[in-house]
Order: structure tokens, then sequence, then C-alpha cells
């Protein structure tokens, strides 16, 4: 590798003298995420403003062998971009951020890689007041494709799935610098907006790039699938007793396709969104809050959904120890407080996710015949720590599977020890049961590799690894390549 | 603890379970009003609300406080059976506190103690038509 001083000067000239930086400040703040996993500096941070630039920096990587690491937000809860092996930050959020073209007819955007949630939001809001997208238990000023590509769970995941299954194309510069579009975007055609129709019926290349974070190439537009904006948009919410209600409630409500979305938060949870950040849990109160929203085209369609749900919760509460309460969830939310608003008016500032300065967790897809003792085992993890239980559930897709997302706060640069012993507990417990980690950390990768992986697995997504980036440039150390 | 200046009834407690944090948050709905004050403070009683699908809690309305606890049993002056679905239904206009009584759906056993119960109405309702206002813009 040429000396640094040297490699500056070819990136300004690729990206211009005020989009490059190696200010200490600059290289700390892209350094470290919420997580406990550990910091390091980078060498250079770079603002992407076209795919042109990343053909030409691609091609210095793999000169001077130097990593490049595409960043968004930073605010992933995985350790996602933190630059382990060093090398170049892609700071795509900065230039990179247009929304390309929204297709009202086809329902779909085509977005660069920095556009966010709130951005979006408000995009549509103005522009196609019919459609919407979707929105995570995350922040407004999360990435949207960073999601989608990481097939991130949103507030339509009981009936659509996680995002990923929702991108009909991508474009993608890759290892050699060619530029590719995959989906039904695939002809040799440019810039026609009218053709990122569909992910399907040719060979699903999509696969390559999806879930890797970043390890087989760059990004640089993404095409999402929209949805109706349906006339009444509102919420109910559960409050369940014990883990048998609570996941046969995410079970069976999920499977009736009547309701946009299913998330179950411990109680401790909405009492953290009241001004309670370390709240305790009274024998007698709920164990579970389970916020629905549900949309429908009309009052008439709200009613019948309404009574096809409560039909549904009397056979249910017939089974379970303790009856399950279903109510109005903006009267409820009027009784309780301002703050449990934020875990439905998305997107939003989470208020439990950023009362201290660190957050982590084992993000989940889980088989959702397990979640009961999933949260039974995981509530008893959060005890023997002291820790306010913060167990997060969903039902995806109909309940074809679940989320299982226990999260863990804490004090940054103080105890990222006990939270890592705390998150190996509820990893192994979790693995017991069947779940899979998504959006990992490095060294939840290494330990899936050593304990639980097919070996054949390993060897093919190595080789896939090695002839999509066979220097090993992009986002080295993920994975433990 | 909140502390008000110039008002009879000063304190109203911080409950920490999520009946009593709601129950506090619908009687804040008023803190600022005088006249909730006197009405407190000429209520002067402790009233248990009986949530029969949540758990029984006890407001009493006793100067200098208003303190809601988690009900432990001890002696009360009035006590309310309601479910939460109750108090919503009542907010949301679906049903009248009297059609409540009348419909089953809000019992005492104290019926005698009409008087107070209209005094504790005179407290709830305004607080009530509050949180509708709030929950209405929520909808919107």
């Amino acid at each position: 590798m040429e000396n640094k001083n040297s490699i500056k000067k070819k990136l300004i000239k690729i990206f211009g003298a005020d989009s490059v930086s190696d200010k200490q400040h600059d290289l700390y703040l892209h350094s470290y995420d919420a997580t406990e996993n550990e910091a390091h500096l980078p060498d250079f941070i770079c603002l992407v403003e076209n795919s042109k630039q990343l053909v030409q920096v691609i091609k210095l990587a793999n000169e001077q062998k130097i990593p490049l690491v595409p960043y968004i937000t930073g605010n992933n809860i995985g350790g996602l971009t933190i630059p382990v092996k060093g090398g170049i930050i892609l700071d795509f959020s900065k230039k990179m951020n247009k929304v390309i073209h929204v297709d009202e007819d086809q329902m779909y955007a085509i977005l660069e890689p920095g556009v966010t949630f709130g951005q979006l939001d408000a995009y549509l809001k103005k522009h196609h007041p019919n459609l919407r997208y979707c929105y995570p238990f995350a922040p407004p000023y999360s990435g949207v494709v960073g999601n989608a590509i990481l097939s991130g769970m949103n507030n339509l995941s009981a009936t659509h799935g996680s995002m990923g299954d929702w991108i009909n194309g991508l474009e993608v510069v890759l290892h050699d610098g060619s530029i590719v579009k995959i989906g039904s975007c695939f002809t040799k055609e440019e810039e026609n907006w009218d053709k990122w129709y569909s992910r399907y019926p040719m060979p699903d290349l999509m696969g390559l790039f999806v879930n890797w974070q970043g390890m087989t190439g760059l990004v640089t537009k993404c095409a999402v699938q929209l949805w109706l904006r349906k006339k009444i948009q509102t919420f109910i919410i559960a409050m369940t007793y014990g883990g048998d209600a609570t996941a046969e409630l995410i079970r069976e409500f999920g499977r009736l396709e009547l309701i946009d979305d299913l998330s179950a938060v411990s109680l401790e949870v909405a009492k953290m969104s009241l001004g309670f950040p370390t709240p305790k849990k009274f024998d007698f109160e709920p164990d579970y809050a389970i916020l629905i929203p549900i949309s429908a085209h009309s009052q008439k369609h709200f009613k019948i959904k309404m009574e096809l749900l409560n039909e549904a919760l009397k056979i249910i509460n017939n089974r379970v120890k303790r009856k399950i309460i279903l109510t109005d969830f903006n009267y409820l939310s009027a009784i309780l407080g301002e703050g449990v608003r934020c875990f439905a008016d998305l997107p939003n500032v989470v208020i439990p996710l950023v009362e201290y300065s660190g957050l982590t967790w084992i993000g989940s897809y889980a088989p959702i015949n397990k979640l009961k003792p999933l949260m039974e085992e995981g509530e008893k993890i959060f005890k023997k720590y002291q820790v306010p239980a913060f167990i997060y559930m969903k039902s995806m897709k109909g309940s074809h599977y679940a989320i299982w997302r226990p999260i863990i706060r804490f004090k940054k640069h103080a105890e990222e020890k006990k939270v890592h012993e705390i998150c190996k507990e509820l990893l192994e417990m979790g693995l017991h049961y069947g779940i899979i980690p998504y959006k990992t950390p490095i060294w939840i990768t290494e330990y899936l590799k050593e304990k639980i992986i097919d070996p054949n697995w390993v060897k093919f997504f190595t080789d896939v690894k090695k002839f999509m980036d066979p220097n090993n440039i992009f986002n080295p150390g993920r994975w433990g390549i | 603890m909140e502390k008000k200046e110039n008002m009879e009834i000063a304190w109203i407690n911080n409950p920490e379970d999520i009946l009593g944090i709601g129950i506090k948050n619908l009687l804040n709905y008023r803190y600022e009003e005088p006249k909730f004050h006197n009405a407190v403070e000429k209520f002067n009683q402790v009233v248990v609300f009986d949530f029969e699908d949540l758990y029984p809690i006890s407001v009493h309305f006793q100067k200098p406080i208003i303190e809601i606890l988690p009900f432990n049993g001890k002696s009360h002056n009035l006590k309310l059976k309601i479910s939460l679905n109750t108090l919503i239904s009542i907010m949301r206009g679906d049903y009248s506190i009297v059609g409540a009584f009348v419909r089953g759906k809000i019992k005492s056993r104290q019926w005698w103690k009409f008087l107070s119960i209209i005094q504790l109405l005179r407290i709830l309702i305004p607080a009530m038509h509050r949180a509708k206002e709030r929950a209405e813009e929520y909808g919107k």
C-alpha cells in the first residue's frame, strides 16, 4: 500500500477536496456505533456523490488493497459499519441521497443509498400521498436502502414480511468496476425508470447482495415496493399475561392477514417510554404490550376486520390461563401518556432505544412455535443480570416466522464486558430454540460458523465471497473473512 | 412527587405500576384547574377501582395528597368494578358513565353511597373528556 498522503491525493482527485477527510475527529465519529463491538478507526472518510466515483475508488482499493466500508447513518445495532480493518468509509448519506423516481402506477420508488425513512415518508406524503413505504422500529434518520438490503422488519411485516422481500431491483458496482442492474431493470436501456417493476422471473441475483453486509459490491440504486396508503390507519393494543397467551396471540393474529403488523414488547419497555428508565415490573401487571397497526379502505372494512379479530380473540381467550385485553391504542395512549406514542407514530425516535449511550441486541429470525420458551428463558436471563427485560417480538409474513429480539441498553465504556456476557447467554439460549441472528456482528457470525453452520455452507459462502470480491476490499472482516 | 403552588391538593405520588401511571396521567389533565383541587378536597375518600381484567388499584383522594397505589386490601370508602375497555368505551362516548352502571359495566355494592359516586364522577368526567380530545388528535 502506498503511503497515506499519496492515497489521500488520489481520493481527492476522485471525490474532491471537500469530500475527503482524514481528520481525527471525523475518523473517530466513524469508528464506533452504539453496540459493545470494539471500535476501530478508518483511514479516510469520503462523501460519495455518484457511481462513477465508486468505479474509480474500487479500482484504487483493488490496487492498494484498501478496505471499503459503506456507511449511511451508522445507527445499525450490529457493528456493521465499524471499519475493523481500517480503510475508507464511503459515506452515502450526504450527497447520494435522492429519491430518483416514484412510479405511482406500479407502486415502487427508486432510491439512492442515502435516503432516510423520514425523508421518504415526507417525500411520499408531499408528492404521492396515496402511497406509503414502511417504517422500522428505528429513528427517522435511518437509511432505507441499508435496511432493505439487510432484510429489516417494519410496521407492515405481519402481512408483507421483511423489507428484503420487497426489493424490485438493484444497481450495484462490482469488484471490477462494472455497474450491473439486477431485476426487471436488467435491460440495455439507460435510466428507464419504468423497468424497475419486478425482481423475478430471471435468476435471482439479488441474493448475492441482500444480507451480505456490503461484502460483495456497492449498491447505488434500490427499487423498493410501495403500498397503498389506506384511508384508515389506526392502532389497537393487546396486553397479555404469560408466555402462552403472548405467543398464541402473536401467532394467531399474525396468520389472519387482517393486521399490518404486530410488535410485542415487555411491559417494562412501555414504562421506559413513560419516564421510567429502569422500571420495576410487578407480578400483578401484564407481561407484554402488543401494538397492532391496522389499516382499512373504509370504516366498513375496518369494522369487519375488528369483528374477525375479536372472534379470534374469544377463541384464544378460552384457551389461555388469563384473558388477553384488546383495546384502542389511541385512547390507551391518551390515558398512559404521550411517551408510548413513540412506538406508533413512525418513523420516530423510540425513546427507550436512545436513553443510554450504548445499545445492543440479539436480533433474530425465530421459529414462531418457539416464542414461548424464547421469551420465558430470555426473561430469566435479564433477571439474572438484574437488567430490565426488553424483549421485542413480531409475527412475520402471515406468521410463517417470527422476530425475537432481546435488547440491552447500557453505559458505553463501562458495561461492555457484562453486556457481552448477557448477549452470549441470550444467543446460546436462542440458538437452542432455533433462532437465526440477523444484522450480525462479527463475534456472532464467528460463533455460528464454529458451532452451528454446516461447513459445506461456510465453504460455499466463502467461495462466493472470493468470486465476488477477490481482493477482499468490500467490508472485510465481516463474517470473519 | 410534583408540587403545585397555591393549591390545597399539592401532590400526586409517582406510581410505578402501569395502571397507576395511567390514572395519574388522567388526573393530570385537570391538574391546573382549581375546580379539580376543590372537588378532590371535598371528596376526601379512598376509592378502589377494581379493574377485573388487570388488577385493583386504590386512589387516596386525601388532602394534601392524591396517592395512587396497587390495592392492598386495606380499608376504603368506595369500590367500583370496571374493566379497561369499559373506561375507554366511556371516554369514546360509546355510553355514558350512568349508562355503564345501567348495563352492569361498572358495578358497586355500595349503592347507598351514590352521592360519593357523583362526587367522584365530577372529578373524573372532565379528565376523561380531555383525554378523549387527546385520543382524537392521535387518531387524525
